[in-house]
């Protein structure tokens, strides 16, 4: 067959998607346009709090005597090639749905048309899955250079060109390990394979990152001396990396350098046009097996011989044997999936990241006394902590009743008050994220070395952040349910999840707010050794109250709407 | 054991089922049946509890199950027409979750799981995950939750959908024989050579109407042609309704 011919029909294949896209939004329901226009202005806010954001660091950076636009074009590479790591991930995960698992594969192998077409079509559609983030990500990074260096609107061109040719190198790669995947797993463990392997890889250098701290690099001071800072900034990205190639080239094409610009420019073009073009031809001889293959089940996968019968494990023993039954199947749902435990991974090395990050902190540089300088990190980690619990909140609670997906019939045919659902789904919920809240504050706490009376206030103000996170996001979750999305990651990726994170951390903002006052006068009338008046002590325990109120409102409140929602839920 | 008052739902504008008033005796199987969107699906999940009705009520074993829904529930067994159950359960984790939830002792439990696991020949696989079973298997898996209990009343859905015709032979003869030991079978079903097979008494429902009801005998007694077969009957019943009687 022709290229012509290939492109002919590859265009056809990609047509129902497109044209679904228009109908969309060509029929958007009363529900839908609002939707349409909540993402569209979350979008644009964080598109310009991204680009002014940057701007403002780099108008900073820039400033700094002698090795200003060495500093800002080291913040390039280093962009660029968390970019370029992010974009592998996102293609991975992207693209191995799309070519080996995604539902109208059944349909495109059963039509006459080459597999090498079919696999095109599925590339292209997983190029665009999974480089909008980058859109939103990393244009206002460029776009922020491209004011900070008043670049050339011709540079802008040759930049949007380089951008198209970068964002076919980490898909080609990712299509080509997921050939190889595919040749040597069934699909279903090439998913969990991939899933597993990228969070890993993820998480690594997530952790290699930090430890780098890069943020000696915007300190000078730090360095033993100003020949080593300098050669440290001098130190260019790997000149074998695709992320260097598109810093060299922006930071050329924004400030004129033509000459230099177009070597990288054709550079980049060229590698991902050759891959592109390479992964074809290999696709064409291989894919046709693979979605054989993807059609084929995972294999048999026993589990421990058992013989009868088993009661519930001893911790389940003591709840009614319902909910005992409920927790345990949800606890086994997500130890069995390699694409939800392996999240925990990360949120391990958000952890470690955490401590670290207090570990590091230069506090004897910062001009205030140490008792206070503790006590207040201590209190502005109370805020951090409860940002990081409405995260993972989102994350693990917040899909628990979505998870149920087709299988939810299950449960509401069962004699089980919807109740008794919401409880099982709540204390499942409520022990990790306390347990890490807890866990997070108290090492916090002591890394900092902080006051006893500062870790009663942190542990008594991080139980009622988890209680309120976690009742939240169960709440969220059930008005917000995605019963047909499998992938957990992406349920709370909605209109749900965005309301959630945004009631949650406005609660914790207004809970701190509240405790702000009382915990300066318990502090500072300790720091300066006077007692308290009667009235300063009903002040301080009228507004711990008033937070504790606040909390519990919350989640009673949340408690009620979910148990409402619940029960009216209907599969 | 079912008794149904003016039965009604609707979804945003459509009405679904419009005032269904129906009885099921104990021990008696009944089949439901109608052209695609009669309103067939959404009797049973409303029986079944998975659906609110719009109006009317609905009273399974003397229980009012708006009053008493879990009560209701807790002498029901449901096979749905797709068998969506946990992909991460072992066929065997899935019975044990069932034997939980309706609060079968343990050793009831211990005795009912082997029991159903040999009988719809799922021993062999009981300890796999019920990901990597046919569409067949999970029909087998979910039949077998549903009856884990011994429940008094069975709401299906599409029974046959994926069996092969050896396990469907099988099923049928299970009902049979648990509706001569006092289970009340409630079916939905597109196959009117099963209906007429194994029900006792058939309603057929167009539009959301219950428009004949009878003994398989007696619908063929209404349509005037006793050598019918129960196919063409349905077939003559749902036409009159949308075209009026025909005139000689």
């Amino acid at each position: 067959m022709g290229s012509g011919n290939a492109l002919i029909l590859w265009g056809r294949l990609l047509a129902p998607s497109l044209r679904s896209a228009r109908n969309r939004l060509r029929r958007p329901t009363g529900r839908g346009v609002a939707k349409g226009l909540l993402f569209a202005l979350a979008g644009a806010a964080v598109w310009a709090g991204v680009y002014g954001g940057v701007l403002r660091a780099l108008v900073y950076f820039r400033s700094t005597e002698a090795v200003g636009d060495l500093l800002v074009a080291k913040l390039l590479t280093m962009l660029c090639l968390l970019f370029l790591t992010l974009l592998v991930y996102s293609n991975l995960v992207v693209s191995l749905s799309t070519l080996l698992l995604s539902k109208d594969l059944d349909l495109l192998a059963s039509l006459p048309v080459p597999a090498g077409v079919v696999f095109l079509r599925q590339f292209s559609l997983g190029l665009l899955h999974s480089s909008w983030m980058f859109l939103l990500f990393g244009t206002p990074v460029f776009a922020a250079y491209a004011s900070l260096y008043a670049a050339p609107p011709l540079s802008l061109l040759v930049l949007v060109v380089g951008l198209a040719g970068f964002l076919l190198i980490p898909a080609c790669a990712s299509g080509f390990l997921i050939l190889v995947f595919g040749r040597i797993f069934p699909a279903r463990r090439v998913r969990e394979a991939a899933a597993v392997g990228g969070i890993l890889l993820f998480a690594a250098l997530y952790l290699a990152f930090r430890v780098l701290q890069p943020e000696r690099l915007a300190d000078p001071g730090s360095f033993r001396s100003l020949l080593g800072y300098t050669l440290s900034l001098q130190a260019p990205g790997s000149p074998a990396l695709p992320s260097t190639w598109l810093s060299n080239l922006a930071f050329e094409a924004l400030r004129g350098q033509w000459s230099n610009a177009t070597f990288y420019l054709s550079l980049i073009v060229t590698t991902g046009a050759s891959l592109t073009i390479v992964l074809a031809e290999v696709a064409a001889r291989i894919y046709p097996s693979l979605l054989s293959r993807a059609q084929e089940a995972g294999g048999r996968r026993r589990r421990r011989e058992t013989a009868g019968s088993r009661p519930l494990p001893v911790p389940l023993r003591w709840l009614p044997h319902s909910l005992g039954a409920v927790i345990l199947k949800d606890t086994r749902t997500f130890l069995r999936d390699p694409t939800q435990w392996s999240q925990l991974v990360l949120v391990a090395a958000l952890i470690i990241v955490y401590l670290y990050n207090f570990r590091v902190l230069p506090k004897e540089r910062v001009p205030l006394p140490t008792f206070d300088m503790e006590n207040l990190l201590a209190f502005v980690n109370l805020g951090l902590c409860g940002f990081v619990l409405v995260a993972v909140a989102a994350r693990f609670v917040f899909p628990l009743l979505s998870l149920e997906g087709r299988s939810y019939w299950i449960l509401r045919a069962a004699p089980m008050a919807a109740r008794d659902i919401l409880l099982g789904k709540l204390l499942l919920g409520l022990a990790p994220i306390l347990g890490l809240g807890l866990f997070l504050t108290v090492a916090s706490n002591l890394v900092l070395g902080s006051t006893r009376l500062m870790h009663v206030v942190s542990a008594g103000t991080t139980i009622g952040i988890s209680v309120a996170a976690v009742t939240l996001a169960l709440t969220f979750g059930i008005l917000y349910p995605r019963f047909n999305i499998e992938n957990a990651a992406r349920i709370p990726t909605g209109v749900g999840g965005l309301t959630y994170m945004v009631t949650a951390m406005a609660v914790i903002l207004a809970v701190l707010a509240i405790e702000a006052w009382p915990t300066y006068l318990l502090f500072s009338a300790r720091y300066k050794a006077r007692g308290l008046s009667t009235a300063e002590w009903a002040a301080i325990l009228g507004l711990f109250s008033a937070a504790g109120i606040l909390l519990a409102g919350v989640s009673a409140l949340a408690l009620h709407r979910g148990l409402r929602a619940l029960a009216r839920l209907e599969p | 054991m079912i008794r149904l008052h003016g039965l009604r739902k609707v979804y945003a504008s459509r009405v679904a089922l419009d005032g269904l008033d129906l009885h099921v005796a104990h021990g008696e199987i009944f089949g439901l049946l109608g052209p695609n969107g009669a309103g067939k699906t959404t009797t049973v999940r409303m029986l079944a509890g998975l659906l609110q009705p719009t109006g009317g009520r609905i009273v399974i074993g003397g229980l009012d199950a708006a009053q008493d829904p879990i009560g209701v529930k807790r002498c029901l067994g449901v096979i749905p027409d797709r068998p969506f159950i946990y992909e991460k359960l072992t066929g065997q984790e899935y019975l044990e979750f069932l034997a939980s939830i309706y609060g079968m002792n343990g050793e009831s439990a211990r005795r009912r799981i082997p029991e159903s696991l040999n009988f719809f020949e799922l021993h062999e696989w009981r300890n796999e995950l019920v990901e990597t079973y046919s569409h067949g298997m999970r029909q087998r898996l979910t039949i077998a939750g549903a009856l884990i209990h011994s429940p008094k009343l069975l709401i299906v859905d599409e029974p046959m959908v994926g069996l092969d015709p050896r396990a469907a032979r099988r099923v049928k003869d299970l009902f049979v024989g648990l509706a001569k030991n006092g289970m009340t079978i409630f079916l939905s079903t597109h196959s009117l050579d099963m209906a007429e097979e194994i029900c006792h008494r058939v309603g057929v429902i167009n539009q959301g109407k219950l428009i004949a009801l009878g003994a398989p005998d007696d619908l063929r007694r209404a349509v005037g042609d006793r050598t019918l077969r129960l196919e063409e009957v349905f077939l003559r019943l749902v036409e009159e309704e949308r075209w009026g009687p025909e005139t000689p």
